[in-house]
């Protein structure tokens, strides 16, 4: 029901986006050019980009994050909350993985003591995971300066830096700050870059060790860790949408069609990366990139070629929202599906959302069960 | 200031690679465009005859490992098989679905299975890639193009089906094809090889034969076949003798670029989508290996200023990298390093083992079970 409601509220959200887009998108001029706005790789945005106000940090709280219920989770009666760990079992737990800097995070994660991130930080200062938690912690902590926001981003980019993800979330953090030239070398950095990783995978993988190590069976550890993750990324890259479409305007309002164009491109290029499944990824990823697709394309004229296949920006606006319905669709199918699971195929599941993403796992529940 | 400097150098050198790649016509002199750069070559056709190959008679060295985790630990070197009916209970829960099909035709080594997965899903990728190698060396040329052409068809954006299709066409003196196909593949960035689909299924069938979860999952990613990887590298060597006979008729626009495609499928097979195997890295790094030797090595590799020879001093070192991993967990030096730690690990830290394979690659589960044994 949580998870739902949460679909309820983000497919509102979308959809009051997409109005309002929608109706600014008639006051717009024609684009000069015709070109598909799909094609990779070729335009790039002008600089210096036209100046963006700055805006304050968005005090709304992410409405998909997703700590939905699930079956197993129930099945232990509570109520889709993770179970805790004793500070015993957690150091135990430390101590069996010589503090390795993927059992610090974890054990951060399940106690929330910071002094573990701390630890991780300075045991570990070049791993990609460590500096992509520490931003994460920073970024949600309202008592985090710009300054130790920034600090915990260039240290990501740094150690991981065929990874898009770290230029993206960079680039917001930019666009957040006002700096907008710098956002749009971060975007051009990122786009050549074909990893995207936000290690949820291997997130879920340690957590389930964790929870194996304190006694739990295979199928509790599994449920326990599968739907534990924050996604602070995916609001982060949710602003970075809206951010790309305003600089879009600012851009076509300053007369210089091509470098719109290039940022549309860019922010659907985002979208495309969210909705493409990983390891661990949950289906509020796929709809955040969905969302933000149907975001810009909204902004646009749907006449315009969306790519050389003849499909208009509109044709893709359509594909776009039946995608959006039919990811509602499959959670609402598969849930009760869940519930009825044997021990073995939550086992599956719970592996199969972990190596091929959430959406992959559900939809083989649903192929498994609806034949 | 240094970062901004450089970001803006990386700017300017992609708008100049926009602009080479733009130019109707590339400069008769030797190119000195940065040599990983994506997309950007295509060889001209028609391309220089190569000679077609006899179907090939060695034996493929990537195909199977020499090797079987489970049977080595429990079952002295006999191969994991199921019987039909220890399978038919798992094909039933699965709705006897493709991909049940064809876990139950790996564990059981049924044809029937892979026949019955064909007729019942004939339009789905990974059992069409299943049958093209399951059925290679009984098919008549006609019937394998059928297959591959299959393959394609269900797997648009798979560049693997392009790369098979690219390297059957080479063996069979098909070059212009070949080349046709491996422009394809260009629009791809990944190739996806089912690896982590396949353990995952077979992973199920045996488990509700009856395996623990430690035995299922071990015998699952030992079980794991990587015939394409023998394909992809002749298909690197290929392209390697291509350039040459490119260059040999003054085309070294063409040779460069059909080198730029060998450097791509090396960096492509190295990082599969999914599941990825030290085989992965081993073929992968090889191919581009073998492609750059064939370079200049002062020349660019990258716009990040790194040069040719810079590219295979970072492959030597992830090769040692990968020598030094597999000799720090099986100190005996045997050919699957992994049986010295499997045989130390519980069978808790096992499923974890095989997990963190699926989840990040076998380079990154070995590195975690290296430090569990305490080695640094």
């Amino acid at each position: 029901m949580k998870r739902n409601a949460v679909a309820v509220v983000v497919a509102g959200l979308v959809v009051a986006g997409w109005v309002l887009h929608h109706r600014a998108d008639r006051a717009m001029p024609t684009p000069p050019e015709m070109e598909p706005v799909s094609a990779r790789g070729v335009l790039k945005p002008r600089l210096p980009a036209p100046r963006m106000s700055t805006r304050a940090a968005p005090l709304e709280t992410p409405t998909e994050n997703p700590r939905p219920t699930n079956a197993f989770a129930r099945l232990l009666n509570n109520d889709g909350n993770p179970p805790e760990l004793s500070r015993a079992q957690v150091e135990s737990y430390l101590a069996m993985n010589r503090r390795s800097a993927e059992s610090l995070l974890t054990a951060f994660r399940l106690t929330g003591d910071r002094a573990l991130l701390q630890e991780a930080s300075e045991k570990y200062p070049n791993d990609a995971r460590v500096n992509y938690a520490a931003w994460s912690a920073a970024h949600l902590d309202d008592a985090s300066s710009p300054e130790a926001v920034r600090a915990r981003l260039d240290a990501f980019k740094q150690s991981a830096p065929d990874n898009a993800l770290a230029n993206y979330l960079s680039a917001q953090h930019y666009f957040q700050s006002g700096q907008s030239d710098q956002a749009v070398e971060e975007l051009i950095a990122a786009f050549g870059k074909p990893n995207f990783r936000d290690y949820s995978g291997e997130f879920i993988q340690n957590l389930e060790e964790a929870y194996r190590a304190a006694g739990y069976s295979e199928g509790e550890a599994r449920a326990a860790a599968g739907y534990s993750q924050d996604s602070p990324q995916l609001f982060a890259l949710r602003e970075l949408g809206r951010s790309l479409g305003d600089l879009a305007t600012r851009y076509r309002q300053a007369g210089d069609e091509p470098s719109a164009r290039a940022v549309l491109q860019i922010g659907l290029d985002v979208g495309r990366r969210l909705d493409e499944s990983a390891g661990g990824s949950l289906l509020t990823r796929n709809l955040a990139g969905v969302a933000i697709e149907r975001r810009l394309l909204g902004a646009m004229d749907p006449n315009t070629p969306h790519d050389d296949t003849g499909r208009t920006v509109q044709d893709q606006l359509d594909g776009l929202a039946q995608r959006f319905d039919s990811l509602r669709g499959l959670w609402r199918q598969a849930e009760p599906m869940l519930q009825g699971m044997s021990d073995q195929d939550l086992i599956s599941y719970f592996d199969r959302l972990k190596a091929f993403g959430e959406l992959e796992a559900l939809q083989w529940v649903v192929n498994r069960q609806d034949r | 200031m240094k970062g901004r400097t450089f970001l803006i150098l990386m700017a300017g050198l992609m708008i100049l690679a926009v602009v080479l790649v733009r130019r109707p016509r590339p400069s008769p002199t030797a190119p000195a465009e940065p040599f990983s750069a994506r997309g950007a070559l295509k060889p001209r056709l028609p391309a220089p005859r190569m000679p077609a190959a006899a179907r090939a008679v060695e034996p493929q060295p990537v195909d199977s490992r020499p090797t079987n985790l489970l049977s080595r630990l429990l079952k002295d070197g006999e191969a994991l098989t199921l019987r039909r009916e220890q399978v038919e209970p798992y094909l039933e829960a699965s709705h006897r679905s493709a991909e049940s099909l064809l876990a139950a035709f790996r564990v059981t080594d049924d044809p029937a299975l892979l026949r019955e997965a064909l007729e019942q899903h004939p339009t789905d990728p990974q059992v069409n890639f299943a049958a093209y190698f399951a059925l290679k060396n009984e098919m008549t040329p006609e019937e394998r193009r059928q297959r591959l052409e299959a393959f394609k068809q269900s797997a648009p954006d798979n560049a693997l089906a392009s790369y098979l299709s690219a390297q059957d066409y080479f063996q069979s003196g098909q070059t212009d094809q070949a080349v046709q196909e491996l422009v394809a593949a260009l629009s791809n960035p990944r190739i996806r090889d089912y690896s982590g689909d396949f353990i995952q299924n077979i992973e199920e069938a045996y488990r509700a034969a009856g395996y623990s979860e430690g035995e299922a999952k071990a015998a699952a990613a030992y079980a794991l076949p990587l015939p394409q990887l023998a394909e992809l590298r002749r298909l690197g060597q290929n392209l390697g003798e291509l350039s040459s006979l490119y260059r040999q008729a003054g085309d070294d626009a063409s040779a460069q670029a059909a080198l730029q495609m060998g450097v791509a499928l090396g960096r492509q097979v190295a990082e599969p989508s999914g599941s990825s195997y030290l085989l992965h890295d081993l073929v992968g790094l090889g191919i581009e290996r073998q492609v750059l030797e064939r370079m200049d090595p002062g020349s660019p590799y990258d716009t990040s200023g790194r040069t040719v020879q810079d590219r295979l001093n970072e492959l030597a070192e992830h090769r040692e990298e990968i020598r030094q991993l597999q000799g720090a967990v099986d100190p005996d030096g045997r050919w699957d390093s992994l049986a010295g730690v499997l045989q130390s690990l519980s069978e808790q830290d096992l499923i974890s083992f095989f997990d963190r394979i699926k989840v990040s690659g076998e380079m990154e589960a070995l590195r975690w079970a290296r430090a569990r044994l305490g080695g640094r």
